[in-house]
């Protein structure tokens, strides 16, 4: 593997050019480049193989009942060359949906597979002067491009999601992604997704890791929709306060192919949720719902990019988010209208409580539009509980604090609502209502049964 | 019958299509030759008469320059500047000494062909009238009638002989020299500008304007603006601009400064209406301004009114620093872009104080195939409690070949803050149209019509004198964009 450490100190030593300036009005915060270039990342492993590491996973919520699948510090667990979803099965791309590893497929299905996935556009030159004709492509950030590129070259394993045409599972999906390791690591989990013409999925996403875990992590998932193919992709975070992981998220959307994504970050260190959604053809439709709920030192930074490249496609954004102690949270919605793009709807909102004296919140939604015939709108808003509502209540006898937890857990519901999968959301409900009454520390309820006795 | 010809008037301004104000005035002018060194800045220093430490100050500023790079994170294309290829001063002769009779009657003559009355007698509403052409002032009107209540209003270059206190205290104290690559440019090479100080307690009787003309090819203009309002005054300023049609780009890069003290207002309107270059986007102007102002003091207030019609970049962003406690800070703004025209502008709004609040609002339009950009700061410090912000940015679209973006920027470092933020593009809806086509006027007049409804926040907050110019100019701009 001494090919892999020269990379990264490769990539560690380029980081340091390219950590983007700490200063001025567009200076980004939260960056894996900075990550890289601190002076302990070389010191991180990176785990060679998933022996040893446990298969399988009991998991918490209850009465939530899915066909589950766990990958551990990016291996996926369970039997080599089958079908994940059907163990009796081989692992192929035909007429039954397949789960598997990427190497378990043929070597023409799994070229068959990535094509999908492959990148058609050249990296862009970082700091070239753009010209119009470059500022109306939708084109990829350079930063997304060159982490994408290094989490499929160093992943160890990745995993196939695949559905045939007009297939539909009997229950929902769910990939558990587990962190362990009792010392530094980094990680690049890796998954495709590939959804045939009029196939329908329900996903629920867990990243989870020991509340003391030190991980830092590449992950990336990249997502095709062909046309009328239906996703609800609920993606949960609950990882250990020393944990940072940057997750993004690729979604490529055929006509009229809808895409319904939830990215919810109940705990962790530095948590990066990068979306990028591409409307390629005419009436895709995509959601994306955040909530974040932040507390001691913990930073968040969510960046959603959608392309809206065809006619008549439809896009919406709703951020919320909670922020107690020294909590900062970061957003930065980008919505393109090229100039095909014509009759696009598109809609972004960032809504933000600040509880403490020293939580902060920074937002930049930009919308770029090239096409006429559009209605787009963003809103943001950072500020505190409604004095009105309160007061209302207090008059009636409630106390200030029940008041306020009633007004927060209204508040984190808009989004709760959203979530189609039945049992996964009143878990959650009853999740944001303890933690909103200070019940509920982080590690308690998280589905590692672990043994160490820190929990 | 005479109100059917008034009406034709006006409709034959709304509709003459051309930049009006294009035409070129045959002066003598003094110019140096191209191109920027140390050399030229000491022999524009030698020609201002200035003192030592206006030439320090320039120096210092020029070797800043000098290790700084051009800012591209602006959503512009443009060809490279030449800074080696520029007039950086240019100044038409004046025959006598005698600033009364010294003016030229051909400048008197041009300024009057942009609607400017120079001569005081002459001028109904008062407003007095700072006239810049190329790099110096022409003439300020009223100063003796305003230096009886201790207000002064001179050009900058004045003020640096006759106000030293004043200018060492303030100049570069809100836009620092090194802020940027443009105020650094200007801070080295700035020819003139207007200078402006109310005294404490004072509200100043009439509106102050200076009116800035590019005349002289080639040349760029530098100017400095440094206003200063003293405890509880009260001033009201606005800013003109024109230049002749040309087909080489001509740039500009000035630099305001204003210093709002306890309890004073300033309110700052800009009619920006810089050639635009032609159709087909060649020539026009390059204005790359710097604009900050900062109310120091408790309950003071700033309001920035801009409407930018002209110039074929516009990179402008007005800000506040609310440093004071309960200090307001304001900023309308109307950007209107046609042909190949490319805006970039919006705000800068820093809460210190407590209790500070400020509003923006800010309308674009772009037609043709012209890129309108926003691009604003709201940034709300650790100690700014109770703060307050609300801003508004629409965009309105007029084509499917132009661009309309938005590119805000929120920072909340305190709880109590309130920080609101809205925008909404979309084209100008079918409904109004066929409202008012239906009601018998041509599709043009219904633009228009609904373009200056839409501007209507903004423009309101002009001064009177301003308002119905700023109104035509919106007609006029948009002019051919529809169909």
């Amino acid at each position: 593997m001494q090919n892999t450490k020269d990379m990264l100190q490769q990539w560690a030593a380029s980081a340091k050019s390219r950590i983007p300036a700490g200063r001025g009005m567009f200076a980004q915060h939260i960056s894996l480049w900075k990550e890289l270039a601190a002076n302990d990342f070389l010191q991180r492993k990176m785990p060679l193989s998933g022996d040893g590491l446990p298969q399988e996973f009991r998991c918490d919520i209850k009465d939530l009942d899915t066909h589950r699948v766990s990958v551990c510090n990016g291996f996926v667990a369970g039997l080599a060359g089958r079908n994940l979803l059907f163990p009796d099965k081989k692992a192929a791309l035909g007429n039954t949906p397949c789960v598997c590893r990427l190497k378990d497929l043929s070597q023409d299905e799994s070229e068959r597979i990535q094509a999908f996935f492959t990148e058609k556009e050249a990296e862009p030159e970082s700091g070239k002067i753009r010209r119009t004709v470059d500022f109306a492509k939708a084109s990829r950030e350079h930063d997304t491009l060159s982490f994408a590129r290094l989490n499929r070259e160093l992943t160890p394993e990745t995993l196939v999601v695949y559905l045939p045409a007009g297939c539909r599972l009997d229950k929902p999906l769910q990939i558990v992604n587990l962190c362990l390791g009792n010392e530094p690591l980094f990680l690049q989990p890796h998954c495709l997704m590939l959804l045939e013409k009029g196939a329908s999925l329900s996903l629920v996403h867990c990243t989870d890791s020991h509340p003391q875990a030190d991980i830092l992590a590449n992950a990336l998932t990249e997502i095709h929709l062909q046309a009328e193919a239906r996703l609800e992709f609920i993606q949960m975070q609950n990882v250990g306060d020393r944990c940072k992981i940057f997750h993004h998220i690729r979604a490529d959307l055929q006509a009229e192919a809808h895409l319904n994504l939830h990215r919810m970050t109940l705990n962790g260190g530095i948590t990066q949720n990068n979306t990028e959604i591409n409307l390629l053809e005419p009436k895709a439709h995509a959601e994306v719902f955040g909530l974040y709920l932040q507390d001691r030192e913990q930073k968040t930074d969510n960046q959603v990019k959608i392309n809206h490249v065809a006619p008549r496609t439809y896009s919406r954004e709703l951020f919320k988010g909670v922020m107690d102690d020294s909590a900062q949270a970061y957003f930065k919605g980008h919505v393109f209208v090229s100039p095909q793009a014509q009759q696009t709807e598109a809609y972004q909102s960032c809504r933000n409580l600040l509880v403490s004296p020293k939580a902060q919140a920074y937002a930049k939604p930009y919308l770029e539009i090239y096409a006429d015939d559009v209605q787009c709108n963003h809103g943001v808003t950072v500020g505190q509980l409604d004095e009105d509502a309160l007061f209302y209540m207090r008059c009636r006898g409630i106390s200030t604090e029940s008041a306020r937890r009633l007004l927060m857990r209204a508040y984190a519901d808009e989004i709760l609502r959203e979530i189609g999968v039945e049992e996964l959301r009143l878990w959650l409900t009853s999740l944001v209502k303890k933690r909103f009454s200070g019940q509920l520390q982080a590690c308690q309820d998280c589905i590692l049964s672990c043994t160490g006795g820190e929990c | 019958m005479k109100k059917q010809e008034e009406q034709d008037q006006i409709l034959k301004d709304i509709t003459q299509s051309d930049y009006e104000w294009g035409f070129e005035t045959e002066v003598d002018t003094h110019a140096l030759e191209k191109g920027l060194s140390e050399d030229t800045i000491r022999r524009i220093s030698k020609l201002k008469e200035e003192p030592e430490y206006m030439l320090e100050f320039r120096l210092a500023a020029f070797a800043q320059w000098k290790k700084m790079g051009e800012p591209h994170w602006g959503h512009f294309d443009y060809a490279p500047i030449d800074y080696q290829d520029i007039i950086y001063y240019a100044a038409p002769q004046t025959k006598e000494d005698n600033p009364l009779a010294g003016v030229d009657p051909e400048l008197l003559e041009t300024f009057k062909k942009l609607g400017i009355e120079l001569d005081e007698k002459k001028e109904l509403p008062k407003v007095a009238v700072d006239a810049i052409m190329d790099s110096v002032s022409v003439k300020t009107m009223y100063s003796e009638d305003l230096a009886k209540q201790g207000i002064i209003f001179c050009s900058i270059s004045e003020a640096i002989k006759n106000h030293p206190d004043l200018i060492k205290e303030y100049l570069g104290s809100v836009v620092p020299s090194g802020d940027n690559y443009f105020t650094a440019l200007n801070s080295a090479v700035f020819s003139d500008g207007s200078f402006v100080y109310i005294p404490k307690g004072v509200r100043c009787p009439m509106e102050l304007s200076s009116y800035f003309r590019i005349n002289a090819k080639e040349s760029g203009q530098f100017e400095r603006t440094l206003i200063i309002a003293d405890e509880g005054a009260y001033v009201s300023y606005m800013e003109g601009c024109t230049a002749p049609m040309r087909d080489k780009n001509q740039l500009h890069a000035a630099v305001v400064e204003i210093v709002v003290l306890k309890d004073a207002e300033v309110k700052y309107s800009t009619v920006q209406n810089w050639y635009p270059g032609d159709k087909e986007g060649r020539g026009g102007i390059y204005n790359f301004v710097t604009k900050r102002g900062i109310c120091k003091g408790s309950r003071a207030k700033l309001s920035w009114t801009q409407v930018e019609t002209g110039s074929a970049i516009t990179w402008k962003y007005p800000s506040i620093i609310l440093k004071g406690d309960h200090s307001t800070g304001e900023f309308y703004s109307v950007a209107v872009t046609n042909n190949h025209q490319q805006a970039d502008t919006g705000t800068k709004m820093i809460h210190i104080g407590q209790n500070t609040s400020s509003t923006i609002v800010s309308k674009g339009v772009s037609a043709g195939e012209s890129q309108n950009s926003y691009r604003g700061l709201v940034k709300i410090m650790p100690a700014a409690e109770g703060a307050r912000n609300f801003s508004r940015c629409d965009s309105l679209l007029m084509g499917n070949r132009c661009g309309a973006h938005t590119w805000p920027d929120i920072q909340c470092q305190n709880r109590t803050a309130v920080v609101e933020h809205e925008a909404t593009t979309s084209k100008i809806s079918e409904e109004k149209l066929f409202y008012c086509r239906q009601r018998g006027l041509s599709e043009e007049d219904a633009v228009s019509l609904i373009v200056n409804g839409y501007a209507k926040d903004v423009l309101e907050q002009l001064p009177m004198e301003f308002a119905a110019e700023a109104q035509k100019l919106l007609s006029v701009s948009l002019e051919g964009s529809v169909g």
